[in-house]
This record gives C-alpha cells, structure tokens and sequence, in this order.
C-alpha cells in the first residue's frame, strides 16, 4: 500500500473523498425522473442516495459496547472542514487489489471485517448491523506505552462502493 | 474515470462577485470542471464566490469533500463563499457536516448577492 500525498500536492479525484472508488463511482441506477433544474417540483424531495446520509445529529449518542471503552464522546459534536483538520484532514493510501474485485466486493468485505483489520491492540466496535450511516463506532486505539486513547467516529455516509467516517470533538485527526 | 455529469458555468456579478451555477452530478470525479469555474471565477478582484445549487441533481460525501478543497483553496485567496439552491436534504447534509459555518446558506440568489454586498 501508498500513501499519497496530502491535498496540497495531491491534483487527482481521490484527494477529498476518503474513499478513491467513491471519485470515480458512478451514481446507482434509478427510476425517478432527474430533479434537475427543468424539474423544480422534485427538488425537495429525497435525492435517490439519501438513504446513504446519515440523518442530522446535534450531538452523538452512544451505546455501550461490550470489551470498548471508547463511550467518552457520547455528546460531543461532529468536527467539520470550519473546526480544523489540519493537515490530517485527508489522506489518500492506494494499494492494487487486482483486477477481479469489483469495488462493490471490496467495500463489502471492508464493511464486515473493518473491526478485524486493526492494529494489535487496538479496537473497532461498529453497531451490529455493520458499518451504516449515522452509526457511532468506538475505538480503543493502543498509542504507545501501554497507553489506550479512547475515542469514536460517526458514519457519515455509506454506500456499495464507500463510506465515509467523520470525527467528532477530541478526536486526534479533529484538529 | 468516467467524465463527469455536471456543468458549472460562471457569471460575473459586477467587479467582486461571481456565481456558478451547478447543474448536474457533484462527485469527487468533477474536481476538474468545480476547479475550472473556480479559476474562472478568481480573476484576482473576486471576493465572493456564490454556489447556485439549484441544478443539482445528485451529491455523494466525495462531492461535500470537493466543497471542502474549495473552501480551502478560497480561504488561502481570502474569498468568501455563500450557496443558495440547496433541497432541504443537501442543506441538512450541510448542517451535519458543518460546512454551513464557512459556507453561508442563502434561500435565493437575490438574498446571496444582498449577503454579498454586505
């Protein structure tokens, strides 16, 4: 696996999405009729991948979780792009899967192992369900030491082909 | 990659004020043609950029990460940016993300380009 460069130097698609498939994917077939702008009537209406989004939070809610700490941001807010991300605001990594995994297959594995695919000693609890929007994982994560920083991330979007995680206050990559 | 389907085309409303309007699909994938607008649209006198969202068709989190690369990229050149246009569901997914906070949103361009001229 690459790492690529941050967005200052970075110039492709993949820079912003978390996701480099989600750059190039090309949005789920649909029989509803464009809400374009000749369609102002549909407007308001739910876009066809908003079931992808999670749904406006004020401040997280959190569930216990058997074997994670991690609940300690139970009421805190979500940090935006305005919060900071620093230069951790995005990354790109890269790493060739072959050509006979179709993108769909890769996020679906992602989806049900992401909590196996952790350092030693670090600790990924998803709701049951899998990785869904408006979700709030919580992380055990090993820093060193013997220390463990316990944190969480919210599910912010989730579709076949990607999701995307958003931090709450406190967390390291927030700036 | 597929080329993206979405236009952004620019008009200039007087010496400090541009409008793109966005008509289509906001991915990631259209980095190049926001990119291009937003080139067009800083001739170096810009001070604010308005979004019209009014065409906007599909948006996935790759396209709210491409508003954000704009934010920063306006943010170095000092410009400000507002949006109007937006359904009730993309200005949610603003508020959730709170892009709301550097983007300000506007119900119309007639109140945009009074927020402009504040």
């Amino acid at each position: 696996m690459t790492e690529t460069a941050g967005p200052d130097r970075v110039r492709s698609a993949e820079q912003i999405g978390l996701s480099a498939r989600e750059a190039a994917a090309t949005p789920p077939p649909h029989n509803e009729p464009a809400a374009g702008p000749d369609a102002p009537s549909n407007r308001n209406g739910p876009p066809r991948n908003a079931t992808s989004w999670a749904k406006k939070v004020e401040r997280l809610e959190v569930n216990p979780r058997d074997g994670v700490r991690g609940t300690n941001v139970a009421g805190r807010r979500l940090t935006g792009p305005v919060q900071g991300f620093g230069k951790m605001w995005q990354k790109s990594y890269r790493m060739k899967a072959g050509s006979q995994i179709e993108p769909e297959q890769a996020i679906a594995t992602w989806k049900e192992h992401f909590p196996e695919f952790w350092p030693k000693g670090n600790r990924f609890a998803g709701a049951l369900t899998g990785i869904k929007p408006g979700d709030v994982a919580l992380l055990d994560l090993a820093i060193g030491g013997g220390v463990k920083l316990s944190t969480g991330v919210f599910v912010l979007y989730a579709d076949a082909e990607s999701f995307t995680l958003m931090t709450p206050q406190g967390h390291m990559f927030a700036g | 990659m597929s080329a993206p389907a979405i236009t952004m085309d620019v008009r200039r409303i007087g010496d400090e004020v541009a409008v793109v309007d966005i008509k289509g699909e906001v991915t990631a994938a259209c980095e190049p043609v926001l990119m291009s607008a937003y080139e067009s649209a800083s001739d170096g006198r810009t001070s604010r950029l308005v979004l019209n969202f009014a065409g906007l068709e599909y948006m996935n989190s790759g396209g709210i990460g491409m508003l954000v690369t704009l934010l920063v990229r306006a943010n170095r050149q000092r410009q400000q940016l507002a949006a109007y246009g937006l359904s009730d569901h993309y200005r949610e997914i603003f508020e959730l993300t709170r892009l709301d906070e550097a983007i300000t949103i506007y119900d119309s361009e007639e109140s945009a380009l009074n927020g402009a001229a504040r």
